[in-house]
């Protein structure tokens, strides 16, 4: 019986946040396939459908910047996110944006390489890299 | 034998009673209904008849007040860091008023910069997630006796500087398009390292593009603009630089009416201040501004800023 109680505990705090479950602190090795699987895991909910206001606790972590859960959109308009120039046919176009989305990525170097994705006005919606130099 | 009016406060039916008790009672000034001759009483009220004045057009919706400077700063994490005392405001310039006289040729035009806002020191960045060091200003640009300018319009230009033995030296921007912006890798341009002040994606020269950072002015009404600059907690010895100009423009061509200097430095020990120590504002147009926004105009896709010389 305290073992079926223990493990029902364990099970029910597993799922009290999954949202706002940071990622542990990984080698680099481990922090290469955190990344992956984080880009891995926007291109498949872009693939299928994305709902901005549920995609962190869909990908369980949390993001930088949510749109669709407060942040306004126009707080992005003046933010210059460079293109990545490892993705260079993926980047943000706010003009058609309805939501944006994104998570800082664990690459290297001072400016913050974020991946993200956004929901156009249309609907439909892709993932995209950037990089955030100071404002 | 007809009731008169009397003096002091009366209400609607008795003015509708005297009105009616006879033909030559003086017409009544309530609306236009009423003159109609189409007003009548059901019920002990007094029912006005249709006003021609009124339209049946449904007005548009008013458009939502203006986002002030709270609201900027809020969504920019520049609120939490004046709370926390992380950005102090800085003495002589927070709240304080610079003048360029002699606009548009008069000699008494006048055109203010008023730094509503100017603060110095870290906040948290929410688009990096990376606390920021720098400043924060909001400006306002009022004319004054500048004669007719409809719209005004303001552009920024700045350059990224370091210190060598103590020498202001213009840094290198960073990334392809403010280096192209800049002229960087051209060693003839003009006032290399100035551009105009704009996201990557823009293509107008403008600073305003939403009014959670400013807004557009004319001879009535302020121009404004938000900016909060600054680099990583982590960097020394760099700064920017910045020009904010109010140009006017009429039949698509900008005459530059003014420019305020301003800008920021942090030191080789983390310490930013604000750089140049206080603000200068200026009527005409600044060659930095001039030769950034030729260059601006020369790139294909870009709206020109189309500055008057």
């Amino acid at each position: 019986m305290k073992i079926a109680r223990l493990v029902l505990g364990i099970v029910l705090g597993a799922c009290a946040s999954p949202s706002h479950k940071e990622p542990p602190v990984m080698n680099q090795s481990s922090e290469t396939t955190s990344d992956d699987q984080l880009v891995a895991q926007l291109r498949k909910a872009v693939a299928t459908s994305v709902i901005p206001e549920t995609i962190e606790a869909t990908v369980g972590r949390k993001a930088l910047i949510n749109t669709s859960t407060g942040y306004p959109l126009a707080g992005l308009r003046r933010v210059n996110m460079v293109p990545d120039p490892y993705h260079p046919g993926e980047t943000l176009s706010l003009a058609t944006a309805r939501a944006v989305v994104y998570w800082a990525r664990s690459v290297p170097g001072d400016d913050p390489h974020v991946v993200g994705v956004q929901v156009r006005t249309d609907g439909t919606a892709s993932v995209f890299f950037g990089i955030v130099p100071p404002p | 034998m007809p009731r008169v009016p009397t003096p002091g406060k009366q209400t609607l039916v008795q003015a509708y009673d005297v009105a009616t008790a006879s033909q030559s009672a003086p017409p009544l000034t309530g609306g236009a209904g009423l003159a109609d001759g189409d007003a009548k009483i059901d019920g002990g009220t007094l029912f006005s008849g249709p006003d021609a004045t009124l339209g049946t057009e449904v007005p548009s919706v008013a458009p939502p007040d203006k986002t002030n400077d709270a609201d900027y700063e809020k969504t920019m994490g520049i609120k939490a860091a004046i709370d926390k005392k992380t950005m102090l405001p800085v003495v002589g310039v927070n709240g304080q008023s610079f003048t360029a006289t002699g606009c548009a040729g008069k000699k008494d035009g006048k055109v203010t910069f008023t730094f509503d806002r100017a603060f110095v020191g870290d906040y948290d960045y929410p688009a990096a997630g990376k606390p920021v060091r720098g400043v924060h200003v909001s400006i306002s640009v009022a004319l004054s006796g500048c004669g007719e300018h409809k719209e005004v319009k303001l552009i920024q230009v700045l350059r990224n500087f370091t210190k060598k033995e103590g020498k202001v030296v213009t840094a290198d921007p960073g990334y392809a398009k403010r280096r192209e912006r800049s002229g960087w890798n051209d060693d003839k341009a003009k006032s290399k390292g100035w551009r105009i002040d704009g996201l990557d994606s823009d293509t107008t020269p403008f600073y305003v593009t939403d009014d959670l950072y400013g807004d557009h002015g004319s001879d009535k009404a302020p121009a404004k603009l938000r900016d909060s600059p600054g680099d990583w907690t982590t960097d020394k010895n760099v700064g920017k630089e910045f020009r904010t100009c109010a140009v006017s423009y009429a039949g698509g061509n900008g005459t530059v009416l003014a420019c305020v200097d301003w800008g920021y430095y942090i030191d080789d020990a983390g310490a930013a201040t604000f750089y140049p120590a206080k603000p200068t504002a200026y009527v005409g147009a600044v060659q930095e501004l001039t030769d950034a926004a030729e260059r601006w105009d020369g790139m294909a896709g870009n709206t020109k800023a189309n500055l008057v010389k």
